[in-house]
């Protein structure tokens, strides 16, 4: 059962999605530096989708415009119905496009460029959770604060 | 779109209405000949456009143009009266009226091209104001975007350095660069480009900075509200950013805890920032009185360039740096 045995050591299998190449590797290594794993890469929502139904994905990273129809937006409805906890890392600063990612439950909202130590404390939520079993707590606004 | 007319004379409205409807076959045609009925129909809906008479029983033109800008700022406004001269001419298009068209028979061809030509011309500005704000937001967006490749390029950067030191020079530009970022995040929120919300910019930059360090940082603000013009502002900024990172850096070093306190507060003509740690103040007062170190070389360049004064003294538990610029 090696799911289980990553889940009780605490690693995550976090989804990066993102369609500049550059910012994808560096969100990458924000995870893995932080003792997790990437359970993929995608640049659209259509490749995100594919990877929430058929990998095992313990938290979404998602930029929100996205190459493709489908938004970072609709890949967090889609992991919200999977009960995947979701966060958003955006360059828009349009106060309805955030009022609509909020409205999806994410786990932070967080302004490119981003702190990495924000991304760091999302993922220590989770794997917080998924150790006790509880819902991670979802958060509008500023996201996570130290 | 609904056209509004205003005037104590039914057969006038009668007349206007029908001239203004030949250019907009297709409006809502409302009338208003007192308060009641004028209040009745702006509560239902504002209008597009207006055509009013000056000299009203119950009110004049310059009050229905207020009253109706209330409801729809953007709705074109067209005098048209029998009583007016040059004076009330004047005094209608300095307050604002788009237009402005004497009475009579043969005149009522002319109003329905006023409006017509008012009525284009704000449409012309409000597709403009419209298109400035998307290409606004797009521009930001494609700012923070390029500000995160930036970022995610001296990360790469950095890893493929292999000393220590550059590495540590490296971080700090990255922080530098964030500091720049939240200080462009302000000045988008205050929706106002050329003005920004200090006192929100460092609360958000101190805390920023202490959530990026190993160990217990306790951070206390004290943060008079004052809001700086861009020129001022950056500068400002990149001070705090530089003085906040020394204070983290090396009076509080690694791993070690401790209190960072940050205050900011008007004196006079002059905004002051306080900066104090509780770590090594002996230490810290000497790092900061260094003159070698890049930290230091803009600390003193951009304080310069504001015409800013700063000092560095040794408090009871620790270093404190306090900068004053004028306003």
């Amino acid at each position: 059962m090696p799911d289980q045995r990553s889940t009780m050591m605490g690693k995550l299998r976090v989804l990066v999605v993102e369609d500049e190449a550059l910012v994808a590797d560096y969100v990458a290594d924000v995870i893995e530096e932080a003792g997790h794993e990437v359970a993929g890469f995608a640049a659209t929502g259509e490749k995100a989708l594919e990877y929430l139904l058929h990998e095992r994905v313990d938290l979404a990273v998602l930029d929100i415009k996205l190459k493709g129809s489908l938004s970072g937006i609709d890949v967090a409805q889609a992991a919200r119905e999977r009960a995947i906890p979701h966060v958003f890392i955006s360059g828009s600063g349009d106060p309805s496009t955030r009022q609509a990612a909020e409205a999806t439950g994410p786990l932070a909202f967080l302004q490119k460029p981003f702190n990495q130590a924000k991304l760091v404390s999302v993922l220590e939520t989770v794997t917080e959770c998924k150790a006790t079993s509880e819902p991670p707590p979802s958060i509008g606004g500023e996201g996570r604060r130290g | 779109m609904r056209i509004l007319f205003v005037d104590d004379d039914p057969d006038a409205r009668v007349l206007a209405i029908r001239a203004v409807a030949q250019e907009f076959p297709n409006a809502g045609f409302r009338e208003a000949s007192d308060l009641v009925s004028l209040d009745q129909t702006l509560l239902e809906q504002a209008p597009d456009i207006l055509v009013t008479d000056f000299d009203l029983r119950w009110t004049d033109g310059i009050a229905i143009f207020d009253r109706v800008k209330a409801t729809n700022p953007f709705c074109c406004c067209v005098m048209f009266t029998g009583t007016g001269n040059e004076e009330l001419a004047v005094r209608a298009i300095k307050h604002g009226f788009d237009d402005y068209v004497v009475k009579g028979a043969k005149q009522l061809r002319r109003l329905a091209t006023a409006v017509r030509t008012a009525y284009d011309r704000g449409r012309e500005l409000r597709e403009l104001g419209e298109n400035r704000d998307l290409v606004l937001k797009e521009l930001y967006h494609r700012l923070h975007n390029n500000l995160q490749i930036v970022i995610s390029l001296l990360r790469m950067t950095e890893k493929a350095i292999a000393t220590q030191g550059d590495r540590e020079q490296l971080a700090d530009l990255g922080r530098r660069i964030q500091a720049l970022s939240a200080l462009q995040e302000e000045f988008y929120r205050s929706e106002d480009f050329r003005k920004v919300d200090f006192a929100a910019f460092l609360q958000r930059l101190a805390g920023s900075l202490t959530e990026l360090k190993v160990g217990y940082v306790r951070l206390t603000s004290r943060l008079e509200a004052m809001v700086l013009p861009v020129d001022l502002a950056v500068p400002f900024g990149l001070i705090a950013n530089e003085i906040f990172t020394n204070s983290l850096k090396h009076a509080l070093p690694e791993g070690r805890s401790g209190g960072l306190s940050v205050a900011l507060e008007r004196l006079g003509d002059r905004a002051v920032l306080t900066v104090a740690d509780d770590g090594d103040g002996v230490r810290g007062v000497d790092l900061f009185a260094a003159t070698s170190g890049l930290g230091m070389r803009l600390i003193g360049r951009l304080t310069e360039q504001v015409g800013g004064e700063i000092s560095f003294e040794r408090g009871d538990t620790g270093a404190i740096c306090r900068i004053n610029v004028p306003l």
